[in-house]
């Protein structure tokens, strides 16, 4: 799987759950999800079970810090470097 | 001299030591003398305003040094503050901006600007006159103020209005919760010396300001001439993040909601860390699972652990301490006994004392309650009135709404609501309020919203719509149309669309049906 398949899943996510008003209609990929309070707690754990159930992959505990969710591409990113 | 007001107390230990730390913030600390000289210089601008004792002032900041220092300007000043959720629609701002009359507003250049775009706000500045101070740096500088950093002299009464809380309000729109300096302090002087807190203490500030845990966050902290520890709003989310703060940081005193324990022990990584420093760990706000809870105790032996319980109009009126031996059983824990200076008694349905193992609803007297609700004479009647038990004296009593049933130990066991009052994340919310806002949606002809027990977040919210003829909504669309109105721990987690919702033999909508239904 490449990084395009990746980010078109990450981005169909984050617009399935995710209200319009808070993010922007062309999402790029350093918008700052985090800052703009479009995630709260419980929409991040839920993302993160999506991203293990869609791609077969774990993320450890100590993976789930703000580097790697700050961004699409920070999510993208991480979801590639477990990826087989 | 004993401190009458809650800035006293922050100024007793300036006095103190001036040179003590006084909050840390991203690895720096910034000392007793440097808060006091920020806060006398946002008083003094704030007076300069014109602004009187007993005035509203709004403090709309994302938390930051900046937001310490405004909160005790404003009391300084001698007015009393008003925390306001940043996450929280600006529609819902405005709404209390107005409610509340403020006089003055301490915000952020970029939170301003996002107020600004609301009409409602535009018309409330055009009405009244609101100064406005911009504070834009994480601590704020001589530049913005252009204040005397002088401590100003204000008289402050114990019984003036320190701050005001919103909470969620059964008929659709929050209501304030109005603190005095003495209801405060009632609570924040016992707390301090319970707890033992010392110069030495480092305590973490997680609630926001808007919530009442935040109150010992400050006050108590500050009393002991210790250090509070705000956590950064960027690494909030993130358990793992927010335990590696707690063992740089050194914190010694842990206190939030229930559910940020529960993350932190399912995700935080604790196991594989070490917290030399952490003496006690207090959680209100929910009940927390006891099996959580007994989890925590064995990887954290050596921490106290303590149950507090209060609704916002009494802040914490019991407390249970969990003894230090393994708890056996899965039996929910209890909230304890009265605490800090306060009475707490269950009365039965029919006035009288319950007996042990009785069910009753809780009563509090004492001098931590509320002042009332702001602008809502008849609201306050209806929950503030004669002493249960001596009603021909002057003591008034608060009504919590909580079921509850003594033990014969002596403890108190929290058994629910008379309402539809709940609690998620530590948040109380009232379910008509969420109600009356998916009816507020012009295709919604009927909504129900139910709480359903979840591990993790306490409960979860679980709506049930039905529509109107013409178009349908789907889940976002609603959930994004709450959004609009509430607060985001208010938006349900869930919809469910059905044709109608069920009814029971009265004509009203069958909760226990819908319930039923999710299980």
């Amino acid at each position: 799987m490449n990084q395009d398949q990746i980010k078109a899943d990450v981005l169909k996510y984050l617009k399935s759950v995710i209200s319009t008003e808070l993010l922007p209609a062309e999402l790029s990929d350093d918008f700052p999800l985090l800052e703009s309070g479009a995630i709260d707690s419980l929409e991040l754990f839920k993302m993160i079970a999506h991203l293990e159930d869609a791609f077969g992959i774990e993320i450890k505990p100590e993976e789930i810090v703000p580097d790697n969710f700050s961004t699409v591409h920070s999510i993208i990113e991480i979801v590639h470097r477990h990826l087989p | 001299m004993t401190p009458k007001t809650l800035h006293q107390l922050f100024e007793r230990s300036c006095d103190k030591d001036s040179f003590a730390p006084a909050l840390s913030w991203k690895a720096n600390a910034h000392s007793y003398a440097q808060v006091e000289s920020a806060a006398n210089q946002i008083a003094n601008r704030l007076l300069r305003e014109g602004i009187q004792r007993g005035e509203r002032i709004g403090l709309f900041l994302d938390k930051s040094p900046a937001a310490v220092a405004a909160l005790y300007g404003i009391l300084k000043s001698g007015a009393a503050y008003v925390p306001l959720d940043v996450r929280s629609p600006i529609k819902r701002i405005s709404h209390i901006l107005g409610d509340c009359a403020i006089r003055a507003l301490i915000t952020s250049s970029q939170r301003l600007a996002q107020l600004s775009a609301d009409p409602a706000f535009a018309g409330l500045r055009q009405a009244s006159s609101i100064a406005i101070i911009t504070l834009d740096s994480d601590f704020p500088t001589s530049a913005e103020l252009d204040s005397s950093n002088d401590r100003p002299n204000i008289a402050v009464n114990e019984n003036d209005l320190a701050y005001i809380l919103y909470t969620s309000g059964s008929t659709g729109v929050p209501k304030g919760v109005m603190l005095s300096h003495r209801a405060g302090l009632s609570f924040v002087t016992w707390a301090a010396e319970y707890f033992g807190l010392s110069a030495n203490d480092r305590v973490s500030s997680h609630a926001p300001f808007h919530f009442d845990l935040s109150t010992f966050d400050l006050f108590s902290t500050a009393a002991a001439g210790a250090c509070v520890c705000l956590i950064p709003s960027n690494i909030m989310l993130f358990p793992h993040s927010v335990a590696e703060w707690m063992a740089s940081e050194k914190i010694s005193v842990w206190y939030s909601a229930p559910s940020a324990l529960t993350q932190l022990l399912l995700r935080g990584g604790l196991e594989q860390m070490a917290f030399p420093n952490l003496r006690h760990v207090l959680f209100a706000g929910e009940v927390f699972p006891t099996k959580y809870l007994k989890q925590l105790q064995a990887l954290l032996p050596q921490v106290a652990c303590h149950n507090l319980y209060g609704p916002s109009e009494t802040n914490v009126c019991t407390v249970w301490s969990v003894p230090s031996t393994p708890l056996a059983g899965e039996d929910a824990i209890p909230i304890g006994r009265a605490c800090a200076a306060l009475e707490v008694m269950a009365l039965n349905e029919s006035g009288q004392l319950a007996q042990v193992d009785e069910v009753g609803e809780l009563y509090v007297s004492g001098p931590g309650l509320m002042l009332g609700y702001w602008g809502q004479p008849e609201k306050t009647e209806a929950v503030l009135g004669a002493h249960p038990l001596r009603p021909e004296g002057q003591e008034k009593a608060y009504r919590t709404g909580d079921l509850v049933k003594l033990s014969a130990d002596g403890n108190y066991l929290f058994l629910g609501r008379r309402d539809h009052q709940v609690k998620s994340r530590g948040y109380r919310i009232e379910l008509g309020e969420v109600e009356s806002a998916l009816l507020g949606h012009p295709a919604v002809a009927e909504a129900a919203v139910l709480a359903i027990a979840d591990d993790e977040a306490g409960n979860l919210l679980h709506a049930y719509v039905a529509f109107k003829e013409g178009p349908l909504l789907n889940e976002l669309e609603l959930a994004t149309f709450c959004r609009k109105t509430l607060p985001p721990y208010m938006v349900p987690a869930q919809f469910h669309i059905l044709q109608s919702l069920p009814l029971n033999a009265n004509g009203k909508i069958d909760r226990a049906r819908l319930r039923d239904a999710n299980s």
